[in-house]
């Protein structure tokens, strides 16, 4: 074990900030420092100008596209694009559906599904949660019976993000009613215009619209949308919920909003005295970072740990997600009654953001807020993580 | 001491739980818009303006453990009105202040004629009483303020403002701070109106020297720093019990939830976890009622310290509970929770709104050190 500093680190951070600098369009990061839900036309259009550069999926295989960097490099990488307010990719094609696709898929899959995940032009959606089954995913009761050359499936998913926007949705269903639930499943690859899918929008508690409730209703999906063997999904779903671990600890995300969180901190003031010099707000704020210190830490002995075999892997999302919130938190604390005034998120109705909008004002700050309760909620609510932990690393 | 309610009490209890059922059942995945109707006329036909307001006023004079329950309902029935704006702050300070001619004003809003809204607060007032910028200088007759103040509750619907203004001293110093009577809009009155995440009506005003006549002060020059202190206290109790309201309605539905929601072939409410958190969520609701008792118990007496102190210490724990109650029921209705057709996440919001209004929990248990 050594942490001998690499110069080389430095001169990439440095040509990752100029690149960004040059090319994230400055209307894309003036709404993306906005803080609402992002936008299709955002994620697509920064995904497209990663992706000419060939660097659109940092974290992939050489041989699919990725850019070979060592984890310190995309963690920078990772990092620079945040602080930057470039937008957030959305990660269900280029951290999930793509991953499973390289790993289980056939070669006609790959070909078909690979290049407009790295290029941004597809958009996916996970279809996994139904209403009765939340964190007892393995109970899903979406069917798929398989009838001549093609799958039939029904069934109805729940908390959706992106349903609205996708062009693609992979999806969990039954292909085995008897026997013990985890070994019935299988995954499918669904285009989102087959007929009998619809789709109804889930408000959420920010008042935005990002997640949708999906009705299946006697999709007919070819045999080429089933990926890998009938009855393995669950191991599949297994394999996609590890890639999810290292990037949910959102460690660049954090970053940014510690920064914002700052800035916040010394703008706004009781009397004549900035928030960041009242000694118990900056306690807090000193808290937040050093937790955020030992995070990235935990994330790059995870990212090193090939074999998958250390603790600290289990233990990122729970404490990211914790993170994430307590960050949230902080900014709204330090607003004061300024984070209580209502901004409509255009997502839900463009028409409603007719106000001139000033970051200063962090308008979508309550919003962020309100919307990131359902960090530990997701991705394995933060109850089921200390199972996992108890069980697997602990033994209990 | 006596903790049995009385009959009339009660009778008082229930009166505004069914008239918060009937007039605002829950209705969650609605764009909140400005303007909507309320239901100030009932509040007002029921007597309920006269709560907390002295007899000389007008008011029925009664005692502020009333005034509690009120507020509890309002807040379990997610009873969004400017109730504490007009009657408890503004009404309340004109009554202990004013001139014979403004304590009309008082009666008005009493029979429900009349809506006032307390501007106060400044962006750098965050519940330092004394931190107030907004200043009013002589002209004549009357005075010109300039300043702006930061969400006002009910401002949007009001027909007067009560704002408070220097007509000497400077921010942070008690001495210097005046009352005065201001039209809601006019020449130097710029009003920017919205609601709150909560569902409230609200305002950002900015006067620029906006005149108002000799007759509009309300009080001493000068010396309105006490009463506005007394109001405030009185206000940050009524809205200590509100969110008492929103954390014992949360913790209903979210036992209720827990015995429904089935996971790995038993109800949530079966693992211990949840067991655990539910009772923990519950023994912060006890004692917050139990602070928030502390707190009317102190309005019993005439000490002004101990009445700042325990509504400090009121606030400062009921925003911490608060937070922890309603965050703790949305993780427990998992997914569900995210929903605005949900009830649990407007609970949520209120109780933030109301952790954030006349000083958060850090500032409140400086205040309560301080006041030691």
């Amino acid at each position: 074990m050594d942490f001998i500093p690499d110069p080389a680190e430095q001169s990439f951070r440095d040509e990752v900030r100029s690149f960004i600098a040059g090319a994230l369009p400055p209307e894309i990061a003036a709404r993306t420092r906005l803080d609402f839900r992002p936008r299709r036309e955002d994620m697509q259009e920064w995904n497209a100008v990663l992706y000419r550069k060939g660097w659109s999926a940092p974290g992939w295989p050489k041989e699919y596209g990725g850019t070979g960097w060592s984890p310190v490099q995309r963690h920078i990488f990772a990092e620079e694009c945040a602080a930057a307010d470039a937008p957030a990719l959305s990660v269900f094609g280029l951290q999930l559906a793509g991953p499973t696709i390289y790993t289980f898929g056939s070669a006609q899959q790959k070909r078909r599904h690979l290049p407009g995940i790295l290029s941004g032009d597809v958009f996916w959606c996970q279809g996994f949660s139904e209403p009765e089954a939340g964190s007892d995913l393995a109970s899903l009761r979406t069917q798929a019976v398989h009838d001549g050359d093609e799958w039939v499936i029904t069934g109805r998913k729940i908390w959706t993000t992106h349903a609205h926007f996708a062009d693609m949705i992979f999806c969990l269903a039954r292909t085995d009613p008897e026997g013990k639930p985890q070994r019935g499943l299988s995954f499918f690859l669904i285009d989102m215009k087959t007929p009998g899918i619809s789709m109804r929008p889930i408000i959420t508690i920010d008042r935005s619209h990002e997640v949708n409730e999906v009705v299946l209703d006697n999709v007919r999906v070819p045999s080429d949308g089933l990926i890998g063997e009938v009855n393995r999904g669950w191991d599949y779903a297994k394999f996609l919920l590890t890639c999810e671990r290292t990037f949910s600890a959102h460690v660049p995300k954090s970053r940014r909003a510690l920064r914002r969180l700052k800035e916040i901190a010394a703008r706004e003031r009781q009397g004549g005295v900035p928030l960041a010099d009242d000694p118990v707000f900056r306690g807090k704020i000193a808290e937040a970072e050093v937790e955020l210190q030992a995070l990235e830490f935990a994330v790059y002995r995870t990212l090193s740990d090939a074999a998958g075999t250390s603790a600290v892997g289990t233990i990122l999302k729970m404490r990211g997600s914790e993170l994430e919130q307590r960050l949230t938190g902080l900014i709204i604390e330090a607003l004061g009654p300024r984070a209580l005034r209502y901004w409509p998120d255009p997502s839900w109705d463009a028409s409603l953001s007719n106000v001139l909008l000033h970051p200063e004002d962090e308008p979508g700050a309550m919003g962020t807020h309100l919307f990131l309760r359902a960090a530990t909620i997701y991705s394995g609510s933060n109850e089921i993580q200390r199972n996992i932990i108890a069980k697997r690393v602990l033994g209990l | 001491m006596d903790f049995a309610e009385t009959n009339e009490q009660s009778l008082l209890r229930e009166s505004v739980r069914r008239f918060a059922a009937k007039t605002h059942p829950f209705k969650g995945g609605v764009q909140p818009v400005l303007g909507a109707a309320g239901n100030w006329n009932d509040i007002a036909a029921n007597g309920w303006t006269a709560i907390s307001l002295p007899e000389e006023a007008g008011g029925i004079g009664a005692s502020p453990v009333e005034l509690a329950i009120v507020l509890e309902e309002f807040g379990r029935g997610l009873v969004a009105e400017p109730f504490v704006s007009c009657v408890v702050l503004a009404a309340r300070a004109i009554a202990l202040l004013g001139s014979p001619e403004q304590l009309a004003i008082v009666e008005r809003v009493i029979e429900g004629n009349l809506l006032l809204a307390f501007a106060h607060e400044e962006r750098t007032t965050r519940g330092a009483i004394a931190e107030v910028a907004t200043s009013a200088k002589r002209d004549g007759g009357g005075w010109r303020l300039s300043g702006a103040k930061t969400c006002v509750h009910g401002a949007p619907g009001a027909d007067k403002l009560l704002v408070s203004a220097r007509t000497s001293g400077a921010p942070g110093q008690s001495v210097g701070i005046s009352l005065f009577l201001v039209p809601t809009s006019g020449a130097g009155i710029e009003r920017a109106d919205y609601m709150t995440i909560d569902g409230f009506e609200a305002a950002d005003i900015v006067f620029d020297e906006a005149f108002v006549p000799a007759d509009a002060i309300v009080g001493p020059e000068g010396g309105a720093y006490a009463t506005l202190r007394d109001v405030i206290d009185l206000a940050i109790v009524a809205l200590c019990a509100e969110a008492l309201g929103n954390m014992e309605r949360t913790l209903q539905l979210t036992r209720d939830y827990a015995m429904l929601r089935r996971q790995f072939g038993k109800t949530i409410g079966s693992f211990q976890a949840v067991q655990h958190r539910l009772a923990d969520m519950l023994t912060e609701l006890e004692m917050s009622r139990s602070s928030l008792y502390s707190a009317l118990a102190s309005r019993f007496s005439t000490d002004r310290t101990a009445q700042s102190r325990a509504a400090s210490g009121c606030k400062a724990f009921i925003g911490r509970a608060g937070r922890f109650i309603c965050e703790n029921a949305i993780q427990l209705h998992g997914g569900l929770g995210m929903a605005d057709e949900v009830e649990v996440g407007h609970h949520y919001r209120r109780v933030l709104a109301i952790d954030a209004a006349f000083g958060n929990t850090d500032y409140h248990l400086r205040r309560f050190a301080a006041l030691a």
